[in-house]
């Protein structure tokens, strides 16, 4: 089960397992950010192509404005995957 | 000499990214029956996720649905799914990661046979009467 919530402190929570049939939802969620946000991913277990795809698309559109999104708490295969993508270089991560 | 212990699950799935759901448990499901090592659960996750939603994006309209087999071979794990009525696409192709492409001139998709290539010992493609065949395997060692 996926889920992307706000968090306590104003950060992006995800959480479990984010695949190609959950990103229409992180899509709605990452297109109504307007400002820098911190993403945590402490609780998220998977993430393929398709929540890359989603999270560049949101980071291109805040670079525009001087904003961005920086990544925390990745695990060690989803930080194999940003590095394996080329998008360790694009996100700024921990 | 022994011969190889040999094991094979294969199932179909409809055409539609709601299969996913099910694909994750199938592969799970052959790893808890045949205890492989969890540590590689993540690659073929992903590599089953990437090679069927691609199958799935490239030729929506296809009726027939999509077989996935997994099986161990001595020390290899094997995943192979199966298109039937299709064009050719030979996603063993190389894909390097855009390293060093500025930001706004990044694609926001593209990434998934990058990953595939990158996270899997072997792949092969095999395409024989609009039949198209891509077989991913791992080492378990």
């Amino acid at each position: 089960m996926f889920d992307i919530r706000w968090g306590d402190h104003g950060e992006v929570v995800l959480s479990g397992r984010w695949d190609a049939s959950q990103s229409g939802r992180a899509e709605a969620f990452f297109h109504a950010l307007s400002e820098s946000k911190i993403v945590d991913f402490s609780a998220l277990e998977y993430i393929s192509s398709s929540g890359l795809g989603v999270l560049l698309v949101a980071q291109k559109r805040l670079a525009k404005s001087g904003g961005s999104l920086r990544l925390v708490g990745l695990n060690k295969h989803i930080a194999d995957v940003f590095r394996y993508s080329g998008l360790d270089q694009v996100f700024e991560i921990g | 000499m022994p011969v190889p212990r040999q094991l094979t699950m294969q199932k179909t799935f409809k055409r539609e990214i709601t299969s996913l759901e099910g694909i994750f448990a199938f592969i799970q499901d052959f790893f808890d029956r045949e205890r492989i090592d969890s540590r590689h659960l993540y690659s073929m996750s992903l590599a089953a996720e990437e090679l069927f939603t691609n199958m799935v994006k490239y030729n929506p309209g296809n009726a027939n649905d999509i077989l996935i087999d997994v099986s161990t071979a001595g020390d290899q794990l094997r995943l192979t799914l199966t298109d039937l009525d299709v064009d050719s696409f030979d996603v063993t192709q190389a894909r390097p990661a855009p390293r060093g492409v500025p930001l706004q001139d990044l694609r926001g998709g593209g990434f998934g046979l990058c990953l595939v290539q990158q996270m899997v010992d072997g792949m092969a493609y095999d395409y024989e009467g609009r039949r198209s065949m891509v077989t991913v395997t791992k080492k378990l060692r």
